[in-house]
Order: C-alpha cells, then sequence, then structure tokens
C-alpha cells in the first residue's frame, strides 16, 4: 500500500509538472492534442471533411506506433470544436485549444486574424485547410499560421486568365461575409489589370434576402459572365435568382461552389446547376490519379462516401471526393515530421521544423512549407470543374483542367 | 535597378523547331526530338525586372488576362533546367518558394520584381526539355 501511495504521488506530482509546465504531453503519457475548429453547425460539409481528414491521419499516425521523437513515442487525438462560421467563436475556440495545450490547431480560417495571436504566445502552429484570403497568411509576422488549401490570389488570378481572353463580360459579384469580401478583394486585383473586362462589381446581401435587384444590376450591366464569391446559400440564391429570370448568363464560382449545399439548395431544379463552374485546387498530380484514388478508398472505408444529398438523372447517389480532405490530412502529416524533426512537442521548436520538413502529400504531390513561403498549395495548382447532373468533371477549354482525370462520384 | 534574371546555365543550343508532344515516340519511353524549335520573330517587352535566362529559345509570349505567358524549350536535360532556373532566381534575388521535380517534369515556384508565378517544365523528348512560364503581377 504505500508503494502504491508514492507511485499515486508521484504520478500526481507528475501531472502537476506537466500541467503547470503547460506541456503538451498530456498528463505525461505521450498523447498530443489537435483541435480542429470549423463550421460544423453552419457548413456540416465543410466542417466534417476536415475533421475527417485530420483523424484519418491521425488514425494511421497512431497504428503505426505514433510520432516518434526525442527517443519516445506519441499518440496523437483530435477534438473539433465549431466556429460557427464566426470570428468570435473562432477565437474562443483557439483560446480553449491553447488553454488545453493543443500540440496544432487544424482551422477552417474564420477569425484567423484575431486568433493567431493567442495561439502564437503559447507557439501553437494554425495550418488553414479552406479559406484563401491573403492577408490571412504572413511567414514575417505570424510565424505560427500556414495553410494548405488553394488561396484566393491563385483562384482570382486564374480566373482573370482562364475569362479576360475569352472577351467575356465579367460582373464580379461577392456576399458580405467575410469569405466574400476576402475573394473580392483578390477578384479586384486580378481583373484590376484589365478594368475592360469588369462589367458591375455588386455586393449580395446574405441572410437570405432577396437578390433580384442585384442580379438584375449584374443583367443591366451588359455582362455576359458572372463571378459570384459568396457562401453556398448566397451562391445558390444567385443562380436560382439569375435562372428564375431567364437568364442563361454563364456563372463561375470559388470553392463554395463545390459545397453539397449548393446542389442541395438547388435540388429541385437540378438544370440549373448544369453549366456553373468553380474553381479549386486540383485533386490528382502529375504523378497520376492513383495516389488521390488511394487515398479516397481508405477515406470512404473509414467513414464511408460523403453523400452530397442529391441524385443523378439515372436515380445515383451523387457522393462528395474527398478533396478538402486531403489538406489536413497533409497538414497532419507534416506537423508529425516536423515534431520529430524537433525532437518532441516543444512548440517553437515544431513552428520552426515545419519550415523544414516535407512529405509526400495524399495526391502524390509534394507538402511542404519554408520561411519565406507558408502556403502548402500553389497558384498553378487551381483548376476549373463544370457540373453536369449534379456530378462536376474538369473543364476543356483550360490547359491545365483538360489534362486532369474525371473522379468518379456516384455510388 | 533593374534586376536581371540570370542563370549559370551554359552552352545550351537553340534548336530548330518542335512540335509539342515531341517527336516519335515509344509507348513509354521518349522519343527523338523532331525539328528545332523556331525562336518568336519579336519578344515583347517582359514584366519589369523578368529576363528569359540565356540558352532558353522562346518560341511565344502571349498575356492571359493579366498574366505574362513564355513558352519555349532549351537542349539539356530536366536536372540542368530545374537547377537553373532556380539558381538563376537566387542569384537575380527572386524567392523560389516552392520547387519540386519529378522522373518528367518539374515546378520551380517564384516571387520577386513585383511579380509571382511558376516555369513548369516538361520532357516532351529526349534531350529537349519544354520551357512554360506563367508571370502574375503582384
Amino acid at each position: 500500500m504505500r508503494r502504491g501511495r508514492i507511485g499515486s504521488a508521484a504520478a500526481l506530482a507528475l501531472l502537476l509538472a506537466a500541467c503547470s509546465s503547460g506541456s503538451k504531453d498530456e498528463g505525461g503519457a505521450g498523447t498530443l492534442l489537435i483541435v480542429v475548429n470549423a463550421p460544423f453547425s453552419v457548413s456540416p460539409a465543410i466542417g466534417q471533411t476536415i475533421l475527417q481528414g485530420t483523424q484519418l491521419a491521425v488514425d494511421e499516425i497512431n497504428r503505426a506506433g505514433g510520432i516518434s521523437a526525442g527517443g519516445r513515442a506519441y499518440r496523437l487525438r483530435v477534438e473539433r470544436m465549431d466556429n460557427a462560421l464566426s470570428a468570435q467563436q473562432g477565437l474562443e475556440n483557439v483560446r480553449r485549444a491553447v488553454d488545453q495545450h493543443a500540440l496544432a490547431i487544424v482551422d477552417e480560417g474564420t477569425g484567423v486574424d484575431a486568433s493567431w495571436r493567442e495561439a502564437a504566445r503559447a507557439h501553437v502552429p494554425i495550418c488553414i485547410v479552406y479559406q484563401g484570403g491573403s492577408g490571412l497568411i504572413d511567414p514575417a509576422q505570424r510565424t505560427n499560421v500556414f495553410r494548405i488549401a488553394p488561396t484566393d490570389h491563385g483562384i482570382a488570378f486564374r480566373y482573370a486568365e482562364h475569362l479576360v481572353p475569352q472577351d467575356l463580360k465579367v460582373a464580379l459579384l461577392h456576399d458580405d461575409s467575410g469569405y466574400g469580401q476576402e475573394g473580392a478583394a483578390a477578384l479586384h486585383q486580378a481583373f484590376g489589370f484589365t478594368p475592360k473586362a469588369v462589367a458591375a462589381d455588386v455586393v449580395l446581401p446574405g441572410g437570405g434576402q432577396d437578390l433580384s435587384p442585384q442580379i438584375l444590376e449584374a443583367r443591366r450591366s451588359g455582362a455576359t459572365a458572372l463571378v459570384v464569391w459568396a457562401q453556398a446559400t448566397t451562391l445558390a440564391q444567385a443562380v436560382r435568382t439569375a435562372r428564375q429570370s431567364g437568364w442563361d448568363v454563364p456563372i463561375y464560382a470559388p470553392p463554395a461552389g463545390e459545397d453539397p449545399l449548393v446542389r442541395q439548395e438547388l435540388s429541385d431544379h437540378p438544370e440549373w446547376v448544369d453549366g456553373m463552374t468553380f474553381a479549386a485546387g486540383r485533386m490528382t498530380a502529375e504523378a497520376g490519379p492513383e495516389p488521390f484514388l488511394e487515398f479516397q478508398r481508405d477515406y470512404e472505408r473509414a467513414f464511408g462516401p460523403d453523400e452530397v444529398g442529391v441524385k443523378t438523372s439515372d436515380g445515383d447517389d451523387v457522393v462528395q471526393p474527398p478533396d478538402y480532405a486531403m489538406y489536413p490530412f497533409d497538414f497532419v502529416n507534416v506537423l508529425a515530421a516536423a515534431v520529430a524533426g524537433a525532437g518532441g512537442p516543444d512548440g517553437s521548436k515544431v513552428v520552426s521544423s515545419l519550415e523544414q520538413v516535407d512529405v509526400r502529400g495524399a495526391n502524390g504531390d509534394e507538402r511542404s512549407f519554408n520561411e519565406k513561403n507558408h502556403e502548402g498549395v500553389v497558384d498553378d495548382d487551381v483548376y476549373f470543374a463544370v457540373f453536369h447532373d449534379m456530378t462536376f468533371r474538369p473543364v476543356e477549354d483550360d490547359p491545365l483542367s483538360s489534362t486532369l482525370p474525371v473522379i468518379d462520384q456516384t455510388r | 535597378m533593374r534586376r536581371i534574371l540570370a542563370l549559370s546555365m551554359v552552352a545550351m543550343a537553340v534548336l530548330a523547331a518542335c512540335s509539342k508532344g515531341g517527336g516519335d515516340t515509344v509507348e513509354g519511353e521518349k522519343g527523338t526530338c523532331g525539328p528545332t524549335p523556331t525562336a518568336a520573330g519579336q519578344v515583347p517587352n517582359l514584366p519589369s525586372g523578368f529576363a528569359v535566362p540565356e540558352g532558353v529559345t522562346v518560341t511565344s509570349v502571349s498575356k492571359a488576362g493579366p498574366s505574362t505567358i513564355v513558352e519555349g524549350s532549351f537542349e539539356g536535360d530536366l536536372d540542368a533546367a530545374f537547377e537553373g532556373f532556380k539558381d538563376g532566381f537566387e542569384n537575380a534575388g527572386f524567392d523560389v518558394t516552392k520547387s519540386e521535380q519529378e522522373e518528367d517534369d518539374a515546378e520551380v515556384n517564384f516571387s520577386g520584381a513585383n511579380t509571382t508565378g511558376q516555369v513548369k517544365l516538361s520532357v516532351p523528348c529526349e534531350g529537349r526539355v519544354g520551357v512554360s512560364i506563367t508571370i502574375r503581377p503582384a
């Protein structure tokens, strides 16, 4: 009994020491926490795919024995926190993550402008895996913030490169969310060099308001194409409003166009989705489709396919490829390599080590950061896909997109 | 001061025109190259601070919206091209933000002189490297 009391006291002392020193090794048990900060309640598809991509990598690492660093083995665990697309909630979640001595935060991006400092003080790296706003990443100032996701800059410039040579008169529409405003800034920069190509610049009110006045304004401007940078529900409403009025104008969207919510909202008129184009990061790499397809198989084996909630005209269920799961998956593997390289979970060493390591990503591409660059997806890896019958395929009139395979989306 | 992109590559020959995709090929192998590429008659001024490296034959320069697309080729292997572009960017004060080389292709992403972009290298046929450069204003 005496030995038990000493053992218990020692364990308690170890736990207290770990807690007071801010150790990321939970109670000395060799378990490190990764927090997923994402909009589970407001954009469940995005939140869930980010969480599952993170969990898939964590499970694989743990099955392989964990991260070997400094002569110890560390396991990982994941905790989800809902940011509800609120910057304030995102910030509070990061505070909680820091209080819980998180090793890292996988973040959808909302609120990072405020939350990065909280994380930086505790040497906690944040990896943004959805939002692409330019100001979010600054390797010189925000040394703890990284991103693996296509950037708004890349999407906007690729759209300008794709649409301007077609002699289209483009109306730029954006909603008043942070997502929309960041996208608008990128569009203004990219299309600002060819102002004659821009027919109109219109702000769409969010919150389910009637968009008829704004769509009419775009139509009256003589626009022959719309770029609608808005969250999924507003984007769907813009499509509905245009099509209901009989306007068959081509519509181009940011990655939100791929959100299943858009197709769900328009499922009563699937023909309105046909022809809508969205931009996103390429799923497959130059090495060919097999690495991504293998990742997709592993993902679906673990979690089942991500059902979009709509069917094709043949009655097949439509599923979403796990492209946005790839980014958190890759980050966790980069993070694991960084912990190993740092010799342990010391935050400041891990943040530095993140700039030194590289791993083979889910689609076969190399994933890495460096001192000058904290972006994991290059602008030239943005591709375009067009919808038909509730599924999408790479467009054929873009040099990159036309080389990419079609990923099966029916079950 | 205008920054000139300089390469450490030496002795790149100008080749005759080569059609896209290379010459005769056997599946799984790179065939011999066809005629050497024809240099563009007149190369418009590239964005300030960006110069085509020595030894690269520029076959076309075009605009795509805000961006400039430079197509070309040079004699040599992918390794030399990849290292040459990286060295050239760094010597000229550009940042190589990301680079990656596979067996038959490579990319060098850059930032500098108020531009960002990518050099994409490919091997259309044995002994020739295809060059495609996208230059975006910052």
